[in-house]
């Protein structure tokens, strides 16, 4: 496993799972298009401490800005101006609580190959986020099994299973809740994520439940 | 090389035929399931990969009796696919006395030498526009991921290989393959040229021993059509498709457990359009974009050659061109059946 893009040139891949009847879904870590939340769009950089890419639509730890050291003699040196990158990110975990949602929204920096065709981020690239209380709908991915969250009152507790990557009503272990309310759920037509940490790629799947979360 | 021409010993007097008699190979149908029905000479010559960018769409409208602020939105997602390209290269070397000993043969030993090398990287292109160069990359059109795939079952009378199959049955089991690659293609109702590519033995079978026998009920074609010819006619009158059938006999053994494969395609697809007004379909006209679902690239439509003198009076030619495997990029426009002979 590793955080740098892998790169298979000569595997050859397809446009297969372009026909559909419809096109009703939503896309992990789009968040839909608001006037008023757009400028709480934040932006970081993914820490040298990650051991796999960040993609959109899964929770982000953000560190405040920090001035960097130099490289080789400089090394003991805290350089002016290294701080402008903004916070650093790392991906969430279970025992490290979330304070945000990493996006696709504005990320043109993200990288996609034939064979890992949803957007990575590789540490020192620039990721952005929304963080909780800035009201952005973000797509993210289901449990399945936590269907029944369809229907019930949005502030229902949920949590983030950071093993599937999804929203869950099923407390893993003792994590606290992830401050987050469904707001809808779509059970067909969605595209996600799906992380391979063997291959390190991501690709986009369509067989999974999404669950517009308001953060 | 070799022009391979020995000394021959005759009794005289004679007349000798002028003609030779030529060793023939199969004229590979194998191209028409590419879209445009040729290969397209569209690559540089150092270019070593090729990609195509497809674009996806997720949509979400809300509904409300007055008006409210708060909506959702599209997503489009462009990604890409690519497939690897490959020079294929052959060699012809010759001098004046190669030539003088083949003119005792009657042939002119440049020509043979051309025609063959030209052969040679032809019957190659076929081999990697089915079979690709490295299968296990997924690259051919029988290797596309993806693919629908069926093994023929028994007709009624227990026959489970096509040179006994009922050609009735037969012919609906193929017409079957067409509805279902148009369905899973959106294309009911839409017209389409499809290809089956299949050995000569099998399009023996629908064609000249498929004549569709009579039974105690009325069913089309019976005793007056083939099951090819039922095929055609009632894809013509059904949907308006032009069917066309292809011989590659390198598809012998190529199916599943060793029976023989028969590959149908659909090699250009329509953008379906019910309404003129409505089109829950409009996504799909954003422009430019492919209607093609399986391409070959080349660098060039013919090999290249370059010949160069060397030493002694002789001439060495390069004969090469660049190309990509055959390339399903719509896996669902294809349809692979195993059949048993």
């Amino acid at each position: 496993m590793s955080a740098l893009i892998s790169l298979n040139p000569m595997q050859t891949t397809n446009a297969s799972g372009l026909f559909t009847t419809n096109t009703a879904g939503y896309t992990q870590g789009d968040a839909q298009d608001d006037p008023a939340v757009k400028f709480y769009l934040a932006g970081g950089i993914l820490s040298t401490s990650a051991t796999t890419p960040l993609w959109g639509g899964v929770p982000i730890q953000e560190f405040s800005a920090l001035r960097q050291n130099g490289q080789g003699t400089l090394s003991a040196n805290l350089q002016p101006g290294t701080d402008t990158l903004g916070s650093t990110i790392l991906q969430a975990t279970g025992s490290a609580n979330p304070t945000g949602i990493a996006v696709y929204n504005q990320a043109y920096g993200g990288i996609t190959t034939p064979q890992s065709t949803a957007p990575l981020f590789s540490p020192g690239m620039s990721v952005n986020f929304y963080r909780f209380g800035s009201r952005a709908r973000i797509p993210l991915i289901l449990d399945p099994a936590s269907i029944s969250i369809d229907g019930q009152l949005i502030s229902t507790t949920v949590y983030y299973n950071y093993t599937n990557n999804w929203i869950t009503t099923t407390q893993p272990g003792s994590q606290s809740a992830i401050p987050v309310q469904v707001l809808a759920v779509s059970t067909s037509g969605n595209k996600t994520v799906s992380y391979n940490s063997g291959t390190n790629t991501a690709n986009w799947i369509y067989n999974q439940y999404v669950a517009l979360c308001l953060i | 090389m070799s022009g391979f021409a020995p000394s021959y010993v005759t009794a005289n007097p004679h007349y000798m035929m002028p003609e030779v008699i030529m060793q023939y190979s199969l004229a590979s149908g194998a191209f028409t399931t590419l879209a445009t029905e040729n290969p397209m000479a569209r690559l540089g010559e150092g270019d070593l990969y090729v990609y195509a960018k497809k674009v996806q769409v997720t949509t979400q409208v809300q509904a409300n009796q007055s008006l409210i602020n708060q909506l959702p939105s599209a997503s489009v997602i462009p990604s890409m696919i690519s497939t690897a390209t490959y020079r294929v290269q052959t060699r012809a070397q010759y001098d004046n006395f190669d030539e003088s000993a083949s003119s005792a043969w009657g042939y002119a030993l440049p020509q043979a030498m051309r025609l063959a090398a030209r052969q040679g990287i032809a019957q190659q292109l076929r081999n990697a526009l089915l079979f690709g160069y490295n299968p296990s990359n997924g690259e051919g059109l029988l290797n596309t991921n993806g693919i629908t795939t069926s093994t023929l079952g028994a007709d009624s009378n227990g026959n489970t290989g096509y040179s006994k199959y009922d050609s009735g049955q037969l012919a609906q089991y193929l017409l079957n393959m067409i509805g279902t690659l148009k369905t899973n293609t959106l294309q009911i109702g839409q017209p389409l040229r499809l290809v089956f590519l299949a050995p000569q033995r099998f399009i023996s079978q629908i064609s000249y021993s498929g004549v569709v026998s009579l039974t105690q009920f009325q069913r089309i074609g019976a005793g007056v059509d083939t099951a090819a010819g039922l095929v055609e006619t009632v894809a013509k009158w059904a949907g308006g498709d032009e069917v066309s059938f292809a011989v590659d006999d390198t598809l012998i053994g190529q199916g599943a457990g060793g029976t023989d494969a028969i590959l149908l395609i659909a090699p250009e697809l329509n953008i379906p359009k019910a309404n003129s007004q409505i089109n829950t379909n409009i996504f799909a006209t954003l422009t430019p974009n492919t209607t093609a679902t399986s391409l070959m690239l080349t660098d060039v439509s013919a090999p290249t050659e370059i010949p160069t003198p060397i030493a002694d009076g002789g001439i060495t030619t390069l004969y090469t061109m660049r190309s990509t495997s055959g390339w399903g990029l719509r896996p669902e426009a294809m349809y692979l059946l195993s059949a048993a002979y």
